[in-house]
């Protein structure tokens, strides 16, 4: 299925996606990124100098003085035309050790009220499902995950909170996600994981990439002590 | 490797560069010099790469001391800058400036324009992080400590390896050295009601027709909410048909967003890379250097042009910019470290 390619203002383009199959244009955009990603070196006239990765869209960013929205369309055609020849690989599945204590989760009792389910059943449901990282966004390193079992959706909080802290493992909506950093938030939080989701000194800065594939795995009080311990 | 001294900080320096455009698919803004021409022009004018970081000063500028001799550049908003401990010289902008040794600079309140840039030969000299030595306020990283400037503040210049035009004459025994030649800036804001040229939105289209002509004819407040993330703008709501949620989609500096309220925001350096309002406009990026020269209180009209204008524009504002550089013999990586005599003592 061909997507649609349309400019983002005078600098960027806007590659778009419609199908009624979520997971069908998740691996379009993971292919497409993968290809525009890789083209040429920074000197190369082909280059982009960003290439962002969205639910159904990726939209990619040009220098002016380098290329018009013409030429940049054509690279990315040329791009497309590639991923037609690419067997879609498996994503990398990641593991994120989360632990479920009241101390960390203060939104969880009441997010198993809303849906008349037990604490320990929503931990259990959580955990049992598969996410798939859609895009990273809202602040660097924070995953938006699709792949919430329907039952858990949740609509966000109707007051922000000022602070959630980092770590806090959240549902808002029909999407979970991962507070990289500490900031405001208005999403549900059941549960924090000790990993550091954005490293700001490392070369790759973030843990997870659009495409990934996330698995979230419960872990006591203790063991959440002795990890941030050794870290 | 000189120090500039912080005496007396603004009311937000922040040291900038051209961002890290590399790392939005993280989630991370791009960044940099809101106004990147100033950013550019000041660098270039003391021989540096435009890459270089410069200080980004906004509104009210601080007090500074060069307790070794520099050379510096000023663009960008007018702050008047004068020199406070040799009697009260004013500064030039766009131009490359000797400063000798203990010469205290202090930057006023802005007479026109938002932001000035101060470039120093050699670039300020931080971590770079993700590329890049730009502060992001918002995740608190880069520049000094992810922060603003405070008093007190020491910061590093880069040697003058990689500067140095030889066109300044020194003077012996003065505070400051300048040519009398100077390069054409960046046409500020002159009143109160500023154009941006804009390209349409995707969803544009979305608003009530009576909404589109009205972004077209009507002029839009820029609130006091507005800062180095974006502008909130003030008007009579437009008004949006189609109200469905959106999935996040990418935006750019320069994008005119419509949140459910009907007040526009115009995305600027620090924002997020993606967002789920409706883009409504897209400010071309000639423009945006002027985008970053309005204030709290000033007036947004916008102003349709098309593809191939946007280019243009953009190609004749960079062809200017280069085209003033080398007639000014200014070239970047030229050494200078001898031709810059030290100053003999410390100046009257």
């Amino acid at each position: 299925m061909m997507p649609s390619i349309r400019p983002l203002g005078d600098s960027a383009v806007i590659i778009q996606w419609s199908s009624a199959d979520d997971a069908d244009i998740s691996r379009s955009v993971r292919q497409l990124t993968d290809v525009l990603n890789a083209f040429g070196p920074s000197d190369s006239t082909s280059r982009f100098t960003a290439v962002v990765p969205a639910y159904t869209s990726i939209t990619v960013h040009f220098c002016l003085s380098r290329m018009s929205f013409q030429q940049a369309a054509r690279i990315i055609e040329q791009g497309l035309s590639r991923t037609e020849d690419l067997l879609a690989g498996a994503p990398a599945l990641i593991e994120i050790p989360v632990c479920f204590d009241e101390v960390f989760a203060p939104d969880l009792a009441d997010v198993a009220g809303r849906h008349h389910l037990k604490r320990d059943e929503v931990i259990r449901r959580f955990s049992d499902a598969e996410y798939s990282v859609r895009m990273l966004g809202f602040s660097p390193g924070f995953p938006y995950l699709s792949g919430l079992p329907t039952e858990l959706a949740t609509p966000r909080r109707s007051s922000p909170r000022l602070k959630v802290p980092r770590g806090s493992v959240a549902i808002g909506g029909a999407q979970a996600g991962i507070y990289s950093q500490e900031t405001p938030g208005g999403w549900h939080i059941i549960g924090r994981t000790p990993l550091s989701l954005f490293r700001a000194e490392l070369a790759r800065p973030c843990l997870l990439m659009a495409g990934d594939q996330v698995r979230f795995v419960p872990m006591s009080a203790e063991e959440f002590q002795r990890w941030q311990d050794e870290q | 490797m000189s120090i500039v001294r912080v005496i007396r900080a603004g009311l937000l320096t922040t040291i900038q560069d051209l961002g890290r455009p590399g790392f939005r698919q993280f989630g991370v803004p791009t960044g940099g010099a809101m106004d990147r021409f100033s950013h550019e022009l000041a660098n270039r004018l003391v021989g540096n790469l435009p890459t270089a970081a410069t200080l980004e000063m906004t509104l009210s500028g601080d007090e500074l001391e060069f307790p070794d001799s520099t050379l510096i550049a000023i663009t960008g908003g007018e702050f008047s800058p004068i020199t406070t401990n040799l009697g009260q010289l004013s500064i030039p902008q766009n131009r490359p400036v000797h400063v000798s040794a203990g010469t205290r600079i202090r930057f006023q309140t802005a007479q026109r324009g938002c932001r000035c840039y101060l470039a120093a030969a050699g670039g300020f000299s931080v971590p770079e992080i993700m590329g890049s030595r730009s502060t992001l306020l918002s995740a608190q990283l880069g520049g000094l400590q992810g922060r603003a400037l405070k008093s007190g503040d020491e910061l590093s210049v880069g040697d003058l390896k990689s500067a140095g035009p030889g066109l300044v004459a020194v003077k012996e025994h003065v505070a400051i050295s300048f040519p009398a030649w100077f390069v054409r800036p960046l046409a500020l804001p002159a009143g109160d009601m500023v154009t941006l040229r804009v390209l349409p939105g995707e969803h544009s289209s979305m608003m009530s027709a009576e909404s589109q002509l009205r972004f077209r004819d009507e002029s839009f407040l820029i609130t006091s909410q507005s800062d180095r993330m974006g502008y909130r703008l003030a008007a009579t709501p437009l008004i949006l048909e189609n109200t469905s949620d959106m999935l996040s989609e990418g935006t750019a500096m320069g994008t005119v967003q419509l949140p459910p309220d009907g007040r526009p925001i115009l995305l600027m350096a620090d924002s997020a890379p993606t967002g789920g309002y409706r883009r409504i406009a897209h400010v071309i990026s000639a423009d945006l250097p002027l985008a970053a020269q309005v204030r709290p209180g000033q007036f947004l009209r916008f102003l349709e042009t098309t593809m191939e204008e946007a280019r243009s524009l953009f190609q004749k504002q960079r062809a200017n910019l280069d085209h003033a550089i080398t007639m000014a013999g200014l070239m970047p990586g030229v050494h200078v470290s001898e031709r810059l005599p030290e100053p003999t003592g410390s100046a009257p």
